[in-house]
């Protein structure tokens, strides 16, 4: 196996493994979870550096190629979500170790803490990783039940009605991105988005398999009028978990959604779905915006800005529709995704220390 | 084929359900109903297509593992929530520890 | 004569079809939720029979155990704590002249876009590749090596779910059932066995028919239910089913199971019960 190889395999299957470990030895969980990270971090790295220096990297799983099997796939955009989560993981996870009062007395929380957040980090990891359809799928639960449990360790009943808000929506989101993937099965018979890119037409099916799948995708990603649950979910979480679900967990759906833009759905950009979306994207970023401004506490004045945010980064759909400029749209989306997850992880960690 | 449009309609009341219940035990049923409509979706296009398809089928056996578990986590979450408007015997809100 | 064939299958698809639309509505806008949950076990044995007129006798086998079973367990358990009495069932959205219509032209053209589907499929691909694959039945080549990483993905989210569950620690009011029935205990020991063995079959039975470890896992997970279950009525038989046993079992035996999420179908029902161990030695 090559180093990229190695460096893919304990992306997912280490944190996975960490997981387990410090879920049966909850007293190593702490040095298990920051040692997992620390290497994934590195694994991020050296995945990022193979892709800048020979370009996107393609590996089919278990020698069976792509329309049967399952393939990963790094290109820049996936390399830098890599680097992102394992980035803003560790920081996350070294917050956590440090907080005041974690290694005390809440005994439950501490505990499952752990094993929850390396969930969390497997599940990103599969999915920036992955190349097919379903597999995404899976991958987006194993994030979106694991978020939802991080939410619901905060003390006290908003924490459980912002768990359950979110763990709906979700669901719901799940739901309309698998019947999209089906609609598009049925069409072609692949479910591998390289070759979906090769084949995909746009007759009614697809176009539907489009909407829905897009639906399912903004609702996980709270892009505006589909952004109910995310204020109270990132308000009422603990710290070190609200920095990580505004920067990563948000940004793993729209990732998705402009993975797919920019491959299979590419062609229906030009048909009047870059307006759309583009429009949506400022609709976002005026109601996220004047919320914001209206909050009284930091959290939330913090939860309403990701809303606005990420209505700046729809309009890359619309920016990308030229041809000229659309390798220029792409990198400045990745760049403000990237931006804002930092910034906004940084946001959350700084309020906890200040007030 | 029918079964399609069964999976269509499905998916209809599952969304409706989803947004007009009231009580959440039903919006975990609604969206039970959903996830059961998409499988059916896929199993008949399988169906369809020759000779028949044993991938849709793999999709769908992973599928309602992961639906159960779902289930098992929004009931968890759900008997741990307070509901609005509930009242003990005397009429007072009652107060979950 | 090919009409006359032909018929009977059309009427029984069509029966089915209502009965399944019926109790999905029963099941989310109905009147009463014992009543809904009740129609959605049903709906739940109802789709194992259009899985078995799709011809996917797995899924069959999977809808009933777990879509039927195990999900209805968990939400006779669930609601046997809530205080179900104050619903009343869906009212009408207060919008429903917009709602319908919309869902109606929905509907609609999800009806004539899945009319239309040319549904190629992988069935060539998996034929042929499935003499490489090491099995006979073709579901169980495509979970257990062909797309085995989901099926790996899949296991972790069935730990996941466990340890979620158990994170949320116990609930302030255990289950209570609802029928003390007398019969149970004896029927739980006496049953149990024959649920473990038919696991088994069903295990090995994978490998070239409809069946597998998954199927198992399920049957002997709702066994673990049932002695649960009976157990609570009359001390503490079920404690050889505890939690920590089973935790360990499980972790011990998970990396080394070929794939499939035998003992985490067994371990989820058990957990979602609360804390069964602790609550059923202090009843």
């Amino acid at each position: 196996m090559t180093l990229g190889e190695w460096a893919a395999v304990a992306l997912v299957v280490l944190p996975l493994l960490a997981a387990i470990g410090a879920f049966v030895v909850p007293r190593a969980a702490l040095a298990l979870a920051l040692v997992a990270v620390v290497i994934v971090l590195a694994a991020a790295g050296v995945l990022v550096f193979q892709v800048l220096s020979v370009g996107p990297w393609r590996q089919t799983l278990g020698g069976w190629p792509a329309p049967l099997g399952i393939a990963w796939h790094a290109d820049g955009l996936s390399g830098a979500m890599l680097l992102l989560t394992a980035g803003v993981a560790t920081c996350a996870g070294a917050y956590r170790a440090a907080e005041p009062g974690a290694a005390g007395n809440m005994l439950v929380a501490q505990r499952f803490f752990w094993p929850l957040w390396l969930f969390l980090v497997a599940g990103l990891n599969a999915l920036f990783l992955s190349a097919d359809l379903f597999n995404i799928y899976v991958a987006q639960e194993l994030m979106g039940l694991s978020a939802v449990a991080l939410i619901a360790l905060a003390v006290g009943t908003p924490a459980l009605a912002a768990a359950w808000s979110y763990l709906l929506a979700t669901l719901l989101g799940s739901s309309l991105y698998l019947l999209g993937v089906s609609l598009l099965y049925g069409r072609y018979g692949v479910l591998d988005i390289g070759l979906l890119t090769d084949v995909f037409e746009a007759d009614l099916a697809s176009v539907l398999a489009a909407v829905v799948m897009t639906l399912g995708l903004l609702l996980k990603a709270a892009v505006f009028p589909l952004h109910f649950w995310l204020p109270a979910a990132h308000g009422k979480a603990p710290t070190a978990v609200s920095a990580v679900l505004s920067a990563v967990v948000v940004a793993a759906p729209f990732y998705l959604a402009v993975r797919l833009w920019l491959g299979p759905f590419a062609e229906l950009l030009g048909q009047g779905g870059a307006t759309l979306l583009g429009l949506l994207g400022v609709a976002a970023i005026l109601w996220g915006g004047l919320q914001a401004l209206l909050q009284r506490r930091l959290k939330m004045l913090i939860a309403y800005s990701t809303v606005s945010q990420f209505g700046f980064g729809m309009l890359v759909f619309p920016l990308a529709v030229d041809a000229d400029s659309s390798q220029l749209a792409w990198t400045g989306a990745v760049l403000l995704v990237l931006a804002h997850g930092l910034a906004k992880a940084a946001l959350f960690w700084r309020r906890a220390a200040c007030c | 084929m029918m079964y399609m449009v069964l999976a269509g309609a499905l998916f209809g009341i599952g969304l409706s359900g989803l947004f007009s219940a009231r009580h959440p035990l039903r919006k975990v049923l609604s969206l039970n109903v959903l996830s059961a409509s998409v499988f059916l979706l896929l199993v008949a296009v399988a169906r369809q297509s020759e000779p028949l398809d044993a991938v849709p089928h793999a999709i769908v056996l992973t599928g309602i593992v992961v639906t159960v578990s779902t289930t098992a986590v929004a009931l968890a979450l759900l008997v741990r929530l307070p509901i609005r408007g509930r009242q003990d015997a005397a009429g007072r809100p009652k107060e979950r520890p | 004569m090919g009409a006359v064939t032909i018929w009977p299958a059309a009427v029984f698809d069509g029966l089915l079809a209502l009965a399944l639309l019926w109790l999905a509505w029963q099941a989310t806008h109905g009147a009463g939720l014992f009543r809904s949950v009740v129609s959605f076990i049903v709906f739940g044995l109802l789709m194992a029979l259009a899985w078995v007129r799709l011809e996917a006798p797995d899924i069959a086998l999977a809808e009933a155990a777990i879509g039927a079973g195990v999900t209805g367990a968990l939400l006779l358990s669930a609601l046997g704590r809530l205080e179900y009495s104050d619903d009343r069932g869906a009212s009408a959205p207060r919008e429903w002249w917009l709602w319908v219509p919309a869902g109606l032209a929905v509907l609609g053209l999800l009806a004539v876009v899945a009319w239309q589907l040319p549904t190629p499929g992988l069935g060539e691909h998996v034929d042929s590749a499935l003499a490489r694959s090491g099995v006979d039945n073709p579901v169980t080549a495509v979970l257990l090596n062909f797309r085995a990483f989901d099926t790996l993905l899949e296991v972790g989210v069935l730990l996941l779910a466990a340890i979620v569950l158990w994170s949320f620690g116990a609930v302030a009011r255990p289950l209570v059932p609802a029928v003390p029935s007398p019969a149970l205990p004896a029927l739980g020991r006496l049953l149990f066995p024959v649920f473990v063995l038919l696991s088994v079959y069903l295990l090995w039975r994978g490998s070239h028919a409809p069946g597998g470890a998954f199927q198992a896992g399920a049957v002997l997970g709702a066994g673990g239910i049932l002695m649960l279950l009976s157990g609570r009525a009359r001390g503490c038989p079920a404690r050889f089913l505890g939690v920590a046993f089973y935790r360990w079992v499980w972790l011990v035996w998970w990396p080394w199971r070929p794939g499939r999420p035998l003992w985490g179908s067994v371990s989820l029902p058990i957990l979602s019960l609360g804390q069964p161990r602790r609550s059923c030695c202090l009843s």
